[in-house]
């Protein structure tokens, strides 16, 4: 049994990582997926400037290019595209700061395998020993605000780390293209009725992870975004 | 008619001119067209007869026919606003599809060129 969940592993889950200047951390990144039996990774650099594509290619990612930088949505989108098209069964979405643990992965894939989630979400929220007060703060304010826009409650609903099966990958439509993507993901689980599950994650905090992660100026941008988002659903 | 009428009047024919131009040469809806020309006619019979608000605004319960025109205007421009954001955002998805569509061309490249060892 052990051995057919390995299979699975090598041949039908996909992790795709949005990368944008991540060249500290990316190589860990994809050491880390690989040291977990995980080989098929698509690295989408969405224009970096640094050497974030390069590590990748020596790193054995299958790099794709973004020639202008289009935000974490415009490249969740391009990377969960490509793994569909190479025949993922599972897609695995990563961060590339260095903030997921690539242990959690297997638990995520859990539900999936055995049938009973369409999604998951790795929350760090249910279990969030150690994680900075602001960014509870934060992330309790963007599960309320997706909740009041999306009619639907995660504890984290910004979590990069997820896995869907390939069929609810197919279904979902991402039309944002900044970090509201997260809030939109969770949008079309419920739009396309599909079976969302949490389990709980541990996020590595270091200062390079929370510069990277969403400043109030962002947050508020997001929030922007978000209703833009929430008026094209209601008006498309 | 007051100078200033005649001022501001060129400026709408000039603008009323402008969109017929764009109209003729397709690079307007019809549906815009009837918006823009609808509206630059009502600001020629505004600063024509410009008592005519005051009518206007008394119906509405305004004070004034001159407070009628700034707050028609405020919200005008909000509608524009708007409708600019919502065009921005679309121009911005059309790029993201371009940025996608060729970032994805080189997918099978990518495949095989793949760096590492565990090729």
């Amino acid at each position: 049994m052990q051995r057919r969940e390995d299979d699975m592993i090598d041949k039908r889950v996909v992790v795709v990582i949005p990368a944008y200047n991540e060249e500290r951390t990316i190589t860990g990144v994809i050491r880390g997926l690989h040291r977990q039996g995980l080989t098929s990774l698509i690295v989408i650099d969405d224009g970096s400037s640094d050497h974030t594509a390069e590590l990748a290619f020596q790193e054995g990612a299958i790099l794709l290019r973004h020639v202008l930088n289009r935000g974490l949505g415009g490249a969740l989108g391009t990377g969960i595209k490509a793994a569909l098209h190479l025949g993922a069964e599972v897609i695995v979405t990563f961060d590339a700061d260095g903030q997921h643990n690539p242990n959690d992965v297997p638990r995520l894939l859990e539900p999936i395998t055995k049938g009973d989630a369409d999604v998951v979400i790795g929350s760090r929220m249910l279990d969030p020993l150690g994680m900075p007060y602001q960014r509870c703060v934060a992330n309790w304010i963007a599960n309320v605000v997706t909740y009041l826009l999306f009619g639907t409650w995660t504890t984290d609903s910004q979590s990069g780390l997820r896995a869907f099966s390939s069929q609810a990958a197919a279904r979902m439509r991402i039309m944002t293209r900044g970090m509201e993507v997260s809030s939109e993901i969770i949008a079309e689980t419920v739009k396309n009725r599909l079976r969302r599950q949490e389990v709980p994650v541990k996020a590595i905090y270091t200062d390079y992870s929370l510069s990277k992660g969403q400043s109030f100026h962002v947050g508020l941008q997001t929030l922007m975004r978000l209703i833009l988002a929430k008026v094209r659903r209601l008006t498309l | 008619m007051k100078p200033i009428q005649f001022i501001l009047l060129a400026c709408v024919l000039a603008a009323l001119t402008k969109v017929i131009h764009s109209y003729q040469q397709r690079r307007m809806r019809t549906l815009n067209f009837l918006f823009w020309t609808l509206l630059w006619i009502g600001t020629a019979s505004i600063i024509m007869f410009p008592d005519a608000t005051s009518f206007v605004a008394h119906l509405l319960g305004i004070g004034r026919g001159a407070d009628l025109i700034i707050y028609a205007s405020l919200l005008m421009s909000f509608c524009l606003i708007f409708r600019i954001h919502l065009m921005l955002a679309r121009l911005e998805q059309e790029i993201t599809e371009i940025v996608r569509a060729i970032a994805l061309g080189r997918l099978t490249e990518a495949v095989d060129s793949r760096g590492g060892d565990d090729k």
